[in-house]
């Protein structure tokens, strides 16, 4: 599929790539495939030449949903989540259709470091893989057919055993690598549909 | 009273309405499936063609199928990711997708994660 056919199923995730948020990474990722949406970041995308900028946003173009959590703002400065999330606001605003929500891990903080969303609430997780999982499913979870907190909570707790699996087997420390990552979504996939979150 | 020629007009345009008529009726079945999606929920869909099935089992329940992009109650409904478009989307090839089976089963049969069957 070319990457500036939007994709109703996608869903981009602009989240800090850093080991303190790889928890909440596994459970963002372990939630949107249990409620049958393709999780999508820039770590897919192998670099071809073209340039990082223009590789994401083709690919936040090619969503129709993006997910921005905004909760690192510590020192050193991370400019990389409100950057991508300014480029989201402008494509949403190009482009009918395309939602962009906030994820926050303090209430009422948003206000204060990004007060140019003011009137727009965020999402707060708290930091906790619970609530993550709470979030994405109050935010994304279908009419019909949405399955239980409970279950995908399971479910996430499973995907983050198998997560340290990929990491002793790739032998890296990290899994915000391209292959970690693939790997990730495949074995969460396989496993989904083992669960009947989707079908084959 | 109208002239010869004005009378002639107006029949030639009941004429235009036979054909006229069959496009009415195209409106009416696209009502009609509107109607199917309003039984179901309190909105009207945007228009997008639904399909009404009543199961085989007495008292069976409604099920009303939309296309993708449809809006029922306001509300989207697209329709759920396979695990086969999941993997056409990212590129996910058959050998990995066989290694994560493995890498299940053997994490299943070390008690690590819990059996699904």
């Amino acid at each position: 599929m070319p990457s500036h056919q939007r994709d109703p199923k996608a869903v981009f995730l602009n989240v800090p790539y850093d080991p303190g948020y790889e928890r909440q990474f596994v459970a963002l990722v372990a939630t949107i495939i249990a409620i049958g949406r393709i999780p999508r970041c820039v770590l897919e995308i192998a670099e071809t030449g073209e340039g990082r900028l223009r590789r994401l946003l083709n690919l936040i173009r090619a969503c129709e949903v993006s997910v921005h959590d905004l909760s690192r703002v510590g020192v050193p400065p991370r400019f990389n989540m409100p950057f991508e999330l300014g480029l989201s606001c402008a494509i949403a605003r190009s482009a009918p259709g395309y939602k962009y929500l906030l994820l926050e891990r303090v209430q009422h903080r948003v206000q204060k470091t990004l007060s140019d969303l003011n009137g727009r609430d965020p999402y707060i997780h708290g930091g906790t893989v619970r609530g993550t999982v709470t979030c994405v499913l109050d935010a994304m979870r279908p009419r019909s057919g949405a399955p239980d907190v409970d279950e995908v909570y399971r479910f996430c707790r499973t995907m983050s055993i198998v997560a340290r699996e990929i990491k002793r087997k790739r032998g890296r420390g990290t899994l915000f690598a391209r292959t970690a990552f693939l790997d990730l979504v495949t074995l969460g996939t396989v496993r989904a549909q083992q669960l009947g979150f989707i079908s084959s | 009273m109208p002239t010869k020629k004005t009378a002639s007009k107006k029949r030639s345009a009941r004429k235009t309405g036979a054909r006229g008529s069959s496009v009415k009726k195209a409106s009416a079945r696209k009502s009609t499936a509107r109607k199917f999606i309003r039984r179901g929920a309190k909105k009207a869909s945007s228009g997008k063609r639904a399909v009404m099935v009543r199961s085989a089992a007495p008292g069976g329940h409604v099920y009303v199928f939309t296309t993708k992009g449809t809006r029922v109650a306001g509300v989207h409904v697209a329709k759920k990711a396979t695990a086969h478009e999941i993997k056409n989307t990212l590129g996910i090839s058959n050998s990995l997708v066989t290694s994560a089976e493995r890498t299940l089963r053997d994490l299943e049969a070390k008690g690590r994660i819990p059996r699904t069957s």
